[in-house]
């Protein structure tokens, strides 16, 4: 009978226990949904050592996804009143969805006043693209400044040098396209044209997001960028792409048959482009800064892409959420980690004379120590601004590039087109 | 379940026959309705009231009356959609159609060895998702290494950029949807041509008629209502078309491969201008609508055939 | 009706000649995609593009399972698509049944309204059944894959047209005898249905296994998605990086050959069912 007791009694002590731990220990899960992988895969590692550092207490359960066509299945949850993510990685080029009357702000937390004194520690263009009214809503994920890519062998087969400005690029490259070679590549991507634009210093909306591609100085600098195109595209200095051809294999096919020297593009094109459909390439590629504008106006490099990474309002775990924001993205340590596991340069200025960012050498650029090209313009980054007529504009740019490419539309009519366009939209809704 | 009622006798004439089956036909057909009203009419009829409204999908919704309408007239993309899809449409009518109505008469053609083997493998592509496919065609219309071009930069030609040249893109999207749907309409004219009796074609040759001939005097004539549900299926699909200009083109470049369905979905779910998107498939329905109800009106009815 | 027996013998060499090279450029874009699936991307994409890859295996398949939860999206596949079936075939026959064989009144206006029905675009309602799907509480559930797909109007003009052929003298024997309406449905008219449940069957089968759109919209969570959203997945995962293209082909050959594996065996069915509809039009 007293047995019996006894083992009752360490029974009740030992539920006791497990209750209490269980008490103790509260469950969060926190989600994440982006359209890139290598997010989920960088987050995941930073989740764990997060939460065992800071959280111990809280039992976390970390569901990090890829979603397909992540932007309409977000915009349609928040039509249907359905929960969105924790956390939501937003493509830039899909922000101004998300910008289309305040959406943004309805639904995603405004970090401004987190980010706090952060701001000033990372590159400034990298906030601006995520400003709506004032506020910021997401954080960026890389820096994504361009810089030439190019093949010395190439070069030099056909005799030409590494051009530095625009005129040298156009003569260098008049000179190779004899021989069969391109310098580098255009397309009717929008993005495109716009890293040209932002380059020499032009704005398509202004900081409170008014449409400014129309003023005079935005006018002459959109001019100026279609007849360096004009130019190059008619000497062949410039191969053109159209729908999307750039991301398919044909770039790799004319790298390597010489066709294309090389191209003019953001810091992920290396890493996610060529790496990894060309590893017998490897030594073959260097680097270069983006040529410059022979009168000395504009900026040493431009900007492609970007992902933001945004917080939920109505999360119940907001506060959690922003935490891990902090701590992959805004941190020395996670700055540096993000570049050394997935390869996106840090946008925090610091961080790019660590050793482990600058001193680099990939033996796929045969060593050459790269880091110190975009270390190089890091302050130049272009600042730009989103506004909701971005797709508008966009989507206007992309559907006549073809036609100034083949000659059928010149730049003069092209530019009057677009404006007409996004200011007639525009006009609709007020 | 349905009917309890007691069978009157058949002498019972047509007046009272309503009674006989009490009300087993509503019932038998109430489940469908009630789903199809639910998920369907509704539905459908939301998205024509929505297309007067202003409408981002997620904040308030507000009365604009037709402008919408309005808006789409004037503006050149939806023209250029608008042009795009007929030239589908009209390849779909004027060439692939025929095409498949050639192909019916071979493949029911007496002399041919294994038809059903031949038949099996012209309709296959109709059985395979458009994902799939338009991933297919994506490697296959490749402009340096496609099968397509393969032959061209053989034999010495200038590659094809089928897919990025603004003269070729409706050409190739035409191809991939020709060759996913002439199967289709193959199989429902062989069906036609087997029902056609066998001594119609015997008269006409003792009359002294070619092959030529007894297709254009036995064979089109007598195929008349089957053509007639053919285009107007083809013309339904035609208008729709979407997965392929969306997967291998997005509509480019310069918007010459743009559907007008592709226009709706994309004004409507990346611009969240769900009203106006609205606005434009009522238009697309209306236009369906009238060109339908043309073709039946002019070539055929759509009468009760029943017993027949 | 022996035409043959005077056949023109360079006539009808001519026509295996254009019915066969025909019939083989139709089948070869998908034996090039299963071609495909045992190269790696760089081979895909490498010209001339009919050398063969440099070792034949299996490896997209095994990355393929290996780095995706493909078999799960076979599975709900396999599910959503069987079930949206045999519902389907449910309604439509017996709805069709009774548009045939039945006199009632709003019979023509409720007919008339399933044919202009048929002109609606599928994408205008697209926003509108997603709220709806929302406000039920369905999204992400099989209900909302299911059942909104359950009453095609194109099926009941199917079964229609095969209930015609039911002889209204057996269904008047059924009531003689003291059949319910439902019964005669069950034991007369549904045998008679078979051919054209048959071809409904395949091609609602193969509707749901292809769709794309809708299951993009309504379900979350990558165990939870079907082939064509998964594949198609597989390549916007990629944009922006290297397109898995061998992988894609892997995954295009594998969701498409026990369709077409299926369609061989029953496609006498199916094509008996579907010209039935065209040829009483």
């Amino acid at each position: 009978m007293l047995r019996i007791s006894k083992t009752l009694f360490a029974l009740l002590i030992a539920l006791m226990l497990m209750a209490g731990m269980v008490n103790a220990q509260e469950d969060v899960t926190l989600t994440l949904w982006t359209h890139d992988g290598l997010y989920v895969e960088f987050f995941s590692a930073r989740a764990e050592e997060w939460a065992a550092e800071y959280h111990p207490d809280i039992n976390f359960t970390f569901d990090f996804q890829v979603v397909t066509d992540v932007d309409t299945v977000v915009l349609s949850n928040l039509a249907a009143g359905e929960p969105l993510p924790d956390i939501l990685g937003i493509e830039q080029g899909q922000f101004p969805r998300y910008m289309r009357d305040g959406i943004i702000d309805q639904a995603f937390v405004n970090l401004t006043d987190l980010i706090g004194d952060k701001y000033d520690e990372i590159a400034e263009g990298r906030w601006t693209l995520y400003n709506y009214e004032g506020g910021i809503y997401g954080v960026d994920s890389g820096l994504s400044t361009v810089a030439y890519f190019y093949q010395p062998a190439v070069l030099e087969s056909v005799g030409a040098e590494v051009p530095t400005t625009w005129s040298e690029f156009l003569e260098t490259g008049a000179a190779a396209a004899e021989q069969g070679t391109s310098l580098a590549f255009i397309s009717d991507d929008a993005s495109m044209f716009q890293m040209y634009f932002l380059q020499r210093g032009g704005q398509v909306f202004d900081v409170d997001g008014n449409f400014v591609f129309g003023e005079e100085a935005n006018r002459e600098i959109a001019l100026e960028v279609l007849d360096l195109w004009r130019q190059g595209v008619d000497s062949g200095a410039f191969e053109t792409f159209l729908t999307g051809e750039m991301w398919t294999a044909t770039p790799i096919e004319e790298y390597q048959s010489g066709q294309l020297a090389g191209s003019i593009m953001a810091d992920w094109y290396g890493d996610y482009i060529i790496k990894p459909q060309a590893e017998d390439m490897a030594g073959e590629w260097r680097i270069a800064p983006m040529p410059v504008w022979d009168d000395g106006e504009g900026l040493g490099t431009s900007v492609w892409g970007g992902t933001g990474f945004a917080v939920s309002k109505d999360s119940p775990n907001a506060e959690l959420a922003w935490e891990l924001i902090d701590y992959g993205f805004l941190t020395y340590e996670g700055q540096v980690l993000r570049y050394e596991e997935i390869g996106y340069y840090p946008t925090m200025i610091s961080a790019f004379e660590d050793d482990r960012v600058v001193g680099f050498e990939d033996p796929f650029y045969g060593g050459q120590p790269i880091g110190e090209i975009w270390a190089e313009t890091v302050t130049e980054v272009p600042v730009w601004y989103q506004s909701p007529y971005r797709a508008v504009w966009n989507d206007a740019i992309t559907e006549r590039m073809p036609l100034f490419f083949d000659g059928s539309m010149d730049a003069q009519t092209l530019i009057d087109e677009v404006i007409f366009i996004v200011e007639d939209e525009i006009a609709f809704d007020s | 379940m349905a009917s309890t009622t007691v069978a009157e006798p058949i002498a019972t004439q047509s007046r009272s026959r309503f009674s006989r089956y009490g009300c087993a036909p509503y019932v038998f057909i109430s489940p469908f309705f009630l789903l199809f009203g639910l998920f369907f009419l509704f539905p459908s009829l939301s998205a024509l009231i929505l297309g007067l409204f202003r409408w981002n999908g997620i904040g308030e919704i507000t009365w604009v009356g037709l402008a919408n309408y309005e808006r789409i007239f004037n503006d050149s993309v939806f023209w250029q959609a608008a042009g795009n899809t007929l030239t589908y449409t009209a390849a779909s009518v004027f060439i692939i159609m025929p095409l498949a109505l050639v192909l019916a008469v071979l493949l029911n053609a007496k002399t041919l060895r294994f038809a059903t083997v031949w038949r099996a493998m012209y309709f296959t592509p109709v059985v395979v998702s458009t994902v799939a496919t338009s991933l297919v065609f994506q490697i296959l219309l490749n402009e340096n290494s496609g099968l397509v071009n393969a032959p061209l930069i053989a034999l010495g030609f200038d590659p094809i950029d089928w897919l990025g040249d603004r003269a070729f893109v409706k050409t190739a999207l035409i191809m991939v949807i020709g060759w996913r749907s002439l199967g289709l309409l193959t199989i429902y004219f062989l069906a036609g041509l087997q029902s056609i009796p066998g001594e119609l074609y015997e008269a006409a040759e003792i009359d002294g008629a070619g092959t030529i001939q007894r297709f254009f005097n036995v064979t089109v004539p007598l195929l008349r209502p089957i053509i007639l549900f053919v285009s107007i299926i083809v013309m339904l699909q035609a208008i729709q078309v979407f997965d392929e200009p969306r997967i291998l083109t997005e509509g480019g470049p310069a918007n010459a491969s743009l559907s007008i369905v592709q226009y709706l979905y994309e004004r409507g779910f990346e611009r969240l201008r769900f009203g106006f998107a609205s606005s434009v498939g009522t238009v697309l329905f209306a236009v369906v609508f009238v060109i339908s109800f043309i073709q039946l009106r002019f070539f055929g009815t759509f009468g009760e055939d029943e017993g027949s | 009706m022996r035409r043959s027996s005077h056949a023109n013998p360079l006539a009808v060499f001519l026509l295996h000649v254009v019915v066969i090279s025909g019939a083989l450029i139709t089948v070869l874009p998908l034996l090039w995609m299963a071609y495909s699936s045992f190269k790696t991307t760089a081979e895909i994409f490498r010209y001339p593009p009919w050398l063969p890859p440099e070792t034949w295996s299996f490896h997209n398949y095994a990355s393929l399972l290996e780095g995706y939860t493909y078999d799960s999206w076979y599975g709900n596949s396999l599910l959503f698509a069987g079930a949206q079936t045999l519902l389907t075939l449910f309604f439509c026959s017996l709805a069709g049944f009774a548009f045939a064989k039945y006199t009632f009144k709003g019979k023509n206006i409720l007919f008339g309204l399933l044919i202009s029905s048929t002109l609606i675009p599928f994408q205008l309602m697209l926003i509108p059944l997603f709220i709806e799907m929302s406000q039920i509480g369905w999204v992400n559930t099989p209900y909302a894959m299911v059942l909104p797909w359950v009453a095609p109007a194109f099926g009941i003009f199917l079964m229609r047209q095969f209930a015609l052929a039911v002889p209204t003298e057996l269904l008047e024997a059924a009531r003689l005898d003291g059949a319910s309406e439902f019964r005669s449905y069950l034991q007369v008219v549904l045998p008679i249905l078979r051919p054209g449940l048959a071809a409904l069957g395949i091609w609602t089968f193969l509707s749901s296994w292809n769709s794309y759109i809708w299951p993009l919209m309504i379900l979350r969570g990558d165990v939870n998605l079907t082939l064509p959203v998964g594949v198609a997945g597989m390549e916007a995962q990629a944009a922006g990086s290297a397109t898995p293209f061998g992988e894609i082909m892997a995954a295009a050959t594998l969701m498409s050959v026990p369709v077409i594996v299926v369609f061989v065996f029953v496609q006498r069915y199916f094509i008996a069912g579907l010209t039935a509809g065209a040829v009483k039009f």
